[in-house]
């Protein structure tokens, strides 16, 4: 089992502080849901657990290795922002390869969602298809633990229940941290949910705390 | 390695056809030679760096910090392949 240690995390945009010692810990079978209000600074904390932010104070440890650097997280720690990431001219089929295994490529390669796209390329899609690509690849990436932003945003009903299916059943292997707003998916697959408010994180236990927090009005 | 070379190839292949074409083109403008090429070359590929990364698909950089390439190390390669077709080019 591995676990991603975060700790000390400080970050602030001039004279405003975003987060204020951040602590957070995930392992390998866990999936942990991040809330927050637009502007919390959930897409800040994942960016800097991914690299490609760096925090004022930040301490990232996986198992016994402090990652410092972009290259220390290569195959181990995945990251998908809100907005598309994959580049617009290259097919997708060249794509999953570049993230996956033989096995996951064959699966993802045969899979209904994505074979008829395989030849088309990013450019080609929808938001919502092109979302579609870039979250089944990422999650069926090599790496040990997947940062996911707003996942379902742009997908279906259908397809986000897909897609939650799927989370659930590969973080037997891999951990998983996803930011969202809803709080309905976040309580239906997480297993640790934290809400980021006022600088900080809190562990939510239940429906009650995050209205106690005013995060949900309290009518629900 | 083969992975991180396509994975290059896919980031470069948007600067080289422009940066080729521009240089070339202004070579041509001031005469035609080697050291002009490498000169013009060493200028607009990070210009294009800056023009297609930078302005245009800034998000993709994403796609390439999940194979380990940080934004500094692309940055840092692009200014060094500059560099080695400018030094290459003053001695043919």
């Amino acid at each position: 089992m591995s676990k991603l240690h975060i700790d000390s995390i400080t970050k602030s945009y001039g004279p405003e502080k975003v987060l204020q010692d951040v602590y957070l810990t995930c392992e390998t079978g866990q999936i942990v849901a991040l809330l927050g209000k637009i502007g919390s600074g959930k897409s800040t904390l994942l960016q800097i657990v991914f690299g490609t932010m760096k925090g004022d104070t930040q301490f990232i440890k996986l198992n016994d290795k402090v990652l410092t650097r972009q290259s220390d997280r290569r195959q181990k720690i995945a990251y998908l922002p809100q907005q598309p990431m994959f580049p617009k001219n290259t097919k997708i089929k060249n794509l999953i390869p570049l993230f996956c295994n033989p096995e996951n490529t064959r699966k993802l390669f045969n899979s209904d969602f994505l074979q008829p796209l395989l030849n088309r390329t990013t450019r080609n899609l929808s938001g919502g298809g092109r979302k579609m690509v870039e979250l089944l690849t990422v999650i069926h990436s090599e790496a040990e633990f997947i940062l996911l932003e707003q996942p379902y945003s742009g997908l279906s009903p259908i397809l986000t229940e897909q897609v939650m299916k799927m989370i659930k059943e590969i973080s037997r292997e891999k951990g998983f941290i996803i930011s969202d707003f809803m709080n309905e998916f976040a309580l239906e697959i997480a297993d640790e949910i934290y809400l980021l408010r006022n600088r900080s994180l809190r562990h939510i236990k239940d429906l009650n705390e995050l209205q106690q927090h005013y995060y949900l009005p309290k009518s629900i | 390695m083969i992975k991180n070379l396509k994975i290059l190839r896919i980031f470069y292949l948007k600067l080289l056809v422009p940066a080729l074409l521009f240089s070339s083109l202004l070579a041509f403008q001031t005469g035609f030679s080697i050291r002009n090429f490498g000169f013009c070359f060493s200028v607009f590929f990070p210009a294009f760096h800056f023009l297609i990364y930078e302005l245009r698909l800034k998000n993709e950089y994403a796609f390439f910090a999940n194979f380990g390439f940080s934004r500094p190390f692309l940055w840092i390669t692009t200014f060094s392949a500059g560099f080695m077709i400018h030094l290459i080019s003053k001695f043919p």
